[in-house]
């Protein structure tokens, strides 16, 4: 390692303000490196622009690994083509385009060449009002790709894909059929993580033969209908957002994470199908030792207690919710709560939630209500008031026997309740902790 | 269950005992460790300010990475709003001090953040004279250079 004190040394000029001494030039005298490494966090129009500042920052940009256009109206595109032609670095790491103008066929084909000429590692492209389609270079030839994220783009590929550096790869808002898919998985002999975020066309994701993928992010919301049947018995770890329509996880058997939640403003569907696919994935989820369950999944395991319907037994150890505080939720955590003997570690995360109730619930409830045995009333008459977090933690306290550790993290509208939970920790064994 | 340490010297010749494990965040430290069996780092370029705020930072990320084995999306999510606060804190001169420590030190996470800060500093000016200003540049342009330039990039602010 060669002396760095000699480059840390900063620059110290002696101009004179009023006799108040030295001003610190505390930026240029950074190697070109590290000005280029911060040049990448910003958008390249911006980088540019440095080339005013002075004669040490003249050319510094046009070596800056990373090069992003991203979505201006004035994006101009023969700025652009000029901007390649002064760029000199023979290797990107992170490629940008964001573009919301049709710029033509040819120009975008020839900034992507551009990009994978120079090596790209981290390439974005988000190309809306295009419908564009990749040629085919796109999808071969194309071995240092690491990352990959699409947006609004059709990937439909005609030739093989060899994407064999590729680890990370997530398209959003995309129109992939099962048959593209198929085809970019074999493509992909390395892939670890893939986010699939309201891509439509897809129905059935078979990750059967991608043997290193362990991350799928999966995001479906109600007018995106796929996909609706995951097989990925190699996954370790599941993040699931989906709509109230059916779903199904034929194979997660190597799981040991998942964070599920159902997405959407209003819980309508219909209860029965929704119920149904909520317990068949809570089946496939009852030997995970990490589990996260948000608001409305919590509400539709709600219901399902009420209803009457049989509860798997978890082994989860460490649990997370992430909800809104209100009755509604609350027979379902108590079951899951039951249902969970080895249960050390519990995380609250209390949000915000804009989601209504299902109606059903909302009238399942009021049905209850007038036969209620009193332990479901303790339940029914929290109200919209933050001493429900008290009558949370006495919850958890009262229907877990393992727990050793309780997690808050509070909104702000709970923060005056901080003195009394702690109180609260002093009478138990369980340590109770806040945080903002 | 008793801990590895080990002392890291300031240029000002304070001494600050570590735990290995947080140390060892900084690849050049971890090497150090392994070819020098005293444990005793003396870091001649840095001040205390500065490695006190380095191994602040480095304790908070080793907790993180090690508390529970908990490496949900939240608590990651959780650890960046703390970098967040952590950069905002510290003015530019000591910012600029924490960074070549970062890269001194190589702490590619820390490298990142403290750059973050300065990029977004630079992105928030509205001009390259309000740069020049903030980072006290010196324009050693003529005005014709600086024309030059700017007809050069036509950037599209």
């Amino acid at each position: 390692m060669a002396d760095v004190s000699a480059t840390a040394a900063r620059r110290i000029r002696s101009h004179c303000h009023g006799g108040d001494g030295a001003v610190v030039d505390s930026i240029s005298g950074l190697p070109d490196v590290i000005l280029q490494h911060i040049l990448t966090f910003v958008p390249t129009k911006y980088a540019i622009r440095t080339s005013l500042l002075s004669k040490r920052w003249r050319h510094v940009w046009c070596d800056t690994p990373s090069l992003s256009f991203s979505s201006c109206s004035t994006l101009k595109a023969s700025w652009i083509d000029q901007t390649l032609t002064r760029y000199t670095s023979p290797k990107i790491m992170h490629f940008l385009l964001d573009i919301t103008e049709n710029h033509g066929v040819p120009r975008i084909k020839r900034w992507i060449e551009f990009a994978i000429s120079r090596h790209v590692e981290n390439l974005f492209l988000s190309l809306s009002l295009h419908k564009y389609r990749f040629p085919d270079f796109f999808y071969f030839n194309n071995s240092s790709l690491k990352q990959l994220t699409l947006k609004y783009c059709k990937i439909f590929p005609e030739c093989s894909v060899s994407w064999t550096s590729l680890k990370n790869l997530s398209l959003i808002r995309c129109s992939v059929s099962d048959k593209s898919m198929a085809k970019i998985l074999s493509g992909c002999p390395v892939l670890e993580s893939l986010t699939l975020s309201h891509c439509y066309k897809l129905s059935y994701l078979s990750l059967r033969r991608s043997l290193r993928l362990r991350t799928l992010v999966v995001e479906r919301s109600s007018s995106v209908t796929g996909p609706k049947h995951i097989d990925a018995p190699h996954i370790h770890y599941l993040y699931l957002r989906y709509s109230d329509q059916f779903y199904n996880l034929v194979d997660v058997s190597s799981l040991t994470e998942a964070d599920v939640n159902i997405c959407t403003n209003e819980l309508s569907c219909d209860a029965g199908v929704l119920q149904s696919t909520v317990m068949s994935m809570l089946e496939k989820l009852q030997h995970l030792e990490k589990l996260t369950f948000g608001g409305n999944l919590l509400q539709v395991l709600s219901f399902a207690e009420l209803d009457g319907v049989p509860f798997p037994m978890f082994k989860v150890k460490a649990l997370t919710l992430k909800t809104r505080i209100f009755h509604y939720v609350v027979p379902g955590i108590k079951r899951v709560l039951q249902n969970s003997h080895d249960l050390k570690k519990l995380t609250l995360h209390t949000i915000h939630c804009k989601t209504k109730p299902a109606n059903q619930v909302i009238r399942f409830f009021a049905l209850q209500g007038a036969q209620l045995t009193r332990r479901s009333k303790d339940a029914l008459l929290w109200d919209k008031k933050s001493e429900h977090l008290i009558s949370f933690v006495v919850l958890v306290l009262k229907n877990t026997k393992a727990l050793e550790n309780m997690f808050l993290v509070l909104t702000k509208q709970y923060h005056m309740f901080k003195k009394m939970i702690r109180k609260l920790s002093r009478y138990n064994k369980v340590s109770i902790a806040l945080a903002n | 269950m008793s801990k590895k340490m080990i002392v890291l010297k300031s240029s000002e010749g304070v001494s600050f005992v570590v735990e290995e494990a947080v140390a060892r965040q900084s690849k050049i430290i971890s090497f150090l460790v392994e070819e020098f069996p005293d444990r005793e780092l003396p870091l001649t370029n840095m001040t205390s300010e500065i490695l006190r705020k380095t191994i602040e930072y480095c304790k908070k990320h080793v907790v993180e990475d090690d508390g529970g084995g908990d490496s949900s999306s939240s608590s990651s999510g959780d650890l960046k709003e703390w970098d967040v606060k952590f950069v905002a804190e510290i003015d530019q001169p000591r910012l600029m001090d924490l960074l070549m420590a970062a890269n001194y030190l190589d702490i590619p996470s820390l490298l990142d953040v403290t750059c973050q800060k300065v990029a977004d500093t630079i992105a928030a000016c509205n001009d390259e004279k309000e740069i020049r200003a903030t980072f006290n540049i010196e324009n050693d342009f003529t005005e014709e250079e600086v024309e030059a330039i700017r007809m050069e990039n036509q950037y599209p602010i």
